[in-house]
């Protein structure tokens, strides 16, 4: 009896020694001011460190190596761009670069620099080093990244603080392009001194100081920043797949931002007071590309009687709790050129309207119905896919699920391997970044859609320098698209992030690259 | 005994190439490549995709890619990580500790809990509290290991804030994935136990030392245990080696950064050196752990000892 009461008593006491090892809460108990509208006096003492826990792994600090949210994410604080783009006004801002000029024949750019900018290893930013980083950027392992610097035909030096560069043809979308992180500028120094590292190295706000791959990165305020610098002493990632378990740390105050927390948990963040939820309709635009390739895809009629057979709603509360918003055309709702006011164009929104289905199904080339395989990844979008078997059912359309891992997927969407395809796209705020979508040979162009006309038309815009002549140009691409319906658009997804109340400071965007500069937490 | 090792050494050999020509073609099977991963959804042609491909060596026949492979690793190269850039030993190695201490530490949850009830229920064999205890270590081999990280999580990190929620930062953090995956390997452990004591508490030497006045504690630990260990070992090095593969469910869970993950994520993003030279680096491991366990009988069973001094062979 003595022998298991002592056991007993060592185990409470290895229990008591090991709860000492819970690092303290850093999140604040108590309801504080909204984390979208600061109400905290100046004299305020903030938190040493935030932590944000992330849904996706970053792999490289290399800006021109790799380009998706998390990784932009990352690029945005320790690096800077020529330009920079306000999601709200939708306008060019200066950055790295405080003017700029356009040449007559709208190829040559001349850019001028400011003049107080220091990398993190204390060398001035002068324009050759982006000389240093357009020569570097043609051969970026990213594709897409050395296609856009190979698209600049010569860049020149004119004096230490005047880059000119001159572009193959005109791009009516190069600044906002610039503002993109892949397109930051990388000290010739640092990189020749140290390929591997040296990219790392920025003129951002934050300094790399650790990088674990899959496990978490450590950025430090970089003192000698050129703009107003944060609050914040470090920032940690910290690399948190399993969306429960990343909500419980920030439940626990083991961090104070949970991103894309599971839409399941929604009311568990909503009941905290301690908590906040920032929601908003993401970029990312899910649809159905019909391959043209195939015979039974080639109908519009078919297409149509889709487009109107089914119920994006019930998708959207079947596949997506409800967490969407229904998209009326094939391009960002927050990009430059977009336009769903169909009824002007003289055509009709695709919205359920099983009759006129009906009516386009019998006019079709398959009026008794007919088999088609609808191939996706994630399990999100193959429940979509289960609802809208069922609602093509009506039609005789009987539709086959074929589901593939991610690397499946695009590999199946290259190969156009596949009679209809259901996809995400996220586009940038960029008017012809739709190219990748509509253009013919683009491996983005799912439905291997190819109308002369439309390749005309995006080629005319992103040429034109006057705004509402492109604005025209981009009306009449997406009318033809939704005439012919190559493409049918669902939704676009909510995402958000949950934080702790007191938070202040972070900018959240559309895209999912949230900027977290001055992101803010007062301390206890 | 030192011949009996480096024979077990050299029969490495062949499992290795095995392993990883298994595994390399397997990887040229799935549907999918690197540039496909990367860049399945930009703008670039197909030309384009065709030519990164080449910079990835990925126009070259598998077999080529494997020999070339091949060459690589005699020389102690497992390949560089498309995906990283970075060497794959490098990230292997950065991972490995990682493993290697939640590893032990759910072994000690595992033996900890494992063996005294297994000890506890040949005892007292056919009796309620025989049936509790394989009742209690079956559940531990029931309960999916995702849920059970996850009520653990609620429990000792949410609502008694014991424990971080995860994370490999702090000493405390490795508690709870450690009980885990612990309790998982706790009911085969604790069984195996139980079966193997019950075999050597029959044997009449036991019932002479009892009735030479021995006491019966020390019947069954000094006596009963040690030559119930073989079986013991056999399952517990096994498990061993099981858990240092890493165990991606609670890695998950846990935001633990252990080798489980870094080959799942190579596997979802076809990185095929990675896949190939961690799942080699894991077939070395689990081999050594093998071997060790192979040379710890010898320690316990001196007729054992003798058989590998006779180069394997029975007399």
């Amino acid at each position: 009896m003595k022998k298991y009461l002592a056991l007993l008593l060592s185990l409470v006491l290895i229990l008591g020694i090991a709860s000492g090892c819970k690092p303290a809460s850093s999140g604040s108990a108590t309801p504080a001011p909204s984390a979208t509208s600061p109400e905290t006096p100046e004299a305020t003492k903030w938190k040493e460190e935030v932590v944000i826990g992330f849904n996706a792994k970053t792999t490289t600090t290399n800006p021109t190596a790799v380009s998706n949210v998390a990784h932009n994410i990352m690029f945005n604080l320790t690096h800077n761009c020529l330009t920079g783009y306000d999601e709200a006004t939708k306008e060019v801002l200066p950055e790295l670069a405080e003017s700029w000029e356009m040449s007559e024949d709208k190829k040559t750019w001349t850019f001028t620099l400011r003049d107080d900018v220091y990398f993190h290893n204390g060398e001035k930013m002068t324009a050759d080093d982006w000389l240093f980083t357009i020569e570097n950027g043609k051969n970026a392992e990213n594709g897409t990244v050395k296609a856009f610097y190979n698209s600049i035909e010569s860049a020149a030096a004119v004096d230490e603080k005047t880059l000119q560069i001159v572009l193959v043809n005109p791009n009516m979308d190069l600044l906002i392009t610039l503002a993109t992180p892949s397109y930051c500028v990388l000290s010739r120094k640092a990189v020749e001194a140290d390929a591997a590292n040296g990219p790392g190295i920025g003129t951002g706000a934050w300094v790399n100081k650790e990088f674990v791959s899959g496990d978490y990165t450590l950025l430090e305020r970089f003192d000698d920043y050129w703009g107003e610098l944060p609050d914040t002493k470090t920032l940690r990632f910290r690399y948190i797949s399993e969306g429960s378990a990343r909500l419980i740390a920030l439940e626990n105050g083991e961090i104070d931002v949970c991103q894309a927390p599971n839409n399941t948990e929604l009311d568990i963040i909503k009941a905290n007071e301690a908590l906040e939820m920032i929601s908003y309709q993401a970029s990312a635009l899910t649809y159905l590309a019909f391959n043209a390739e195939k015979e039974s895809c080639s109908d519009p009629n078919l297409r149509l009687a889709i487009a109107y057979a089914l119920n994006v709603q019930d998708i959207i509360d079947g596949a997506a709790s409800g967490m969407a918003g229904k998209a009326n055309g094939m391009w960002g709702y927050y990009q430059f050129g977009f336009f769903d006011d169909w009824q002007s164009a003289g055509q009709a929104d695709y919205t359920y309207n099983l009759d006129k289905a009906r009516e386009y199904m019998a006019q079709s080339d398959h009026p008794d119905g007919v088999t088609i395989t609808f191939t996706t990844s994630t399990t999100w979008r193959v429940n979509a896919l289960q609802i809208i078997q069922q609602q093509l059912s009506p039609l005789g359309i009987d539709v086959i699920i074929d589901e593939v891992d991610a690397a499946g997927l695009t590999s199946k969407a290259s190969a156009g391997d596949y009679e209809v395809i259901m996809y995400s796209i996220s586009y940038t705020s960029a008017g012809d970044d739709v190219r990748r979508t509509f253009y013919p040979g683009s491996s983005s162009n799912h439905a291997r859609y190819n109308n002369p006309r439309v390749t005309e038309l995006l080629d005319l815009a992103v040429a034109e320098a006057e705004a509402a002549t492109r604005l025209e140009y981009y009306k009449e691409v997406q009318t033809i698209i939704h005439e012919e319906c190559p493409y049918i658009p669902l939704y676009y997804a909510n995402s958000g992030a949950a934080v702790t109340k007191a938070l202040e400071g972070a900018n959240f965007s559309v895209s999912g690259a949230h900027d977290y500069t001055y992101v803010r937490v007062p301390a206890e | 005994m030192l011949r009996y090792a480096i024979k077990r050494i050299l029969l490495m050999i062949p499992v290795i190439i095995g392993v990883s020509f298994l595994i390399y073609f397997i990887m040229d099977l799935a549907p999918g490549d690197i540039v496909s991963v990367t860049h399945g959804e930009t703008s670039l042609t197909e030309e384009q995709m065709e030519e990164l491909r080449a910079s990835y060596g990925l126009n070259q026949s598998v077999f080529v890619r494997y020999f070339n492979y091949m060459e690589g690793f005699v020389r102690g190269d497992l390949g560089t990580s498309f995906i990283t850039g970075k060497p794959v030993l490098e990230s292997f190695l950065q991972k490995l500790p990682a493993t290697i201490k939640l590893a032990v530490a759910s072994m000690f949850v595992s033996l900890l809990i494992s063996i005294p009830l297994g000890i506890y229920s040949a005892v007292r064999h056919g009796s309620v509290q025989d049936n509790v205890a394989m009742v209690f270590a079956l559940l531990g081999l029931s309960v999916p290991h995702f849920w059970l990280g996850l009520m653990l999580i609620i429990v000792f990190s949410l609502h008694l804030g014991w424990f971080p929620s995860g994370g490999s930062s702090s000493l405390g953090g490795i508690v709870l994935p450690a009980v885990t995956i612990g309790t998982g390997l706790t009911a085969t452990l604790a069984r195996t136990t139980r079966s193997s004591m019950l075999d050597v508490i029959r044997q009449d030497y036991l019932r002479t030392a009892r009735a030479k006045g021995v006491s019966e504690r020390t019947v069954i630990m000094k006596h009963a245990l040690r030559n119930a260990l073989i079986p013991i070992i056999t399952i517990a090095g096994g498990q061993f080696a099981y858990t240092l593969g890493g165990s991606v469910v609670t890695e998950t869970v846990f935001a633990w950064p252990g080798v489980g993950r870094l080959i799942v994520d190579a596997v979802n993003s076809r990185d095929t050196p990675m896949v190939t030279g961690c799942i080699i680096m894991k077939t070395i491991l689990i081999g050594i752990i093998v071997l060790i366990v192979d040379l710890l009988y010898a320690t316990i069973d001196p007729r054992i000892k003798a058989q590998y001094a006779r180069g394997g062979k029975r007399k």
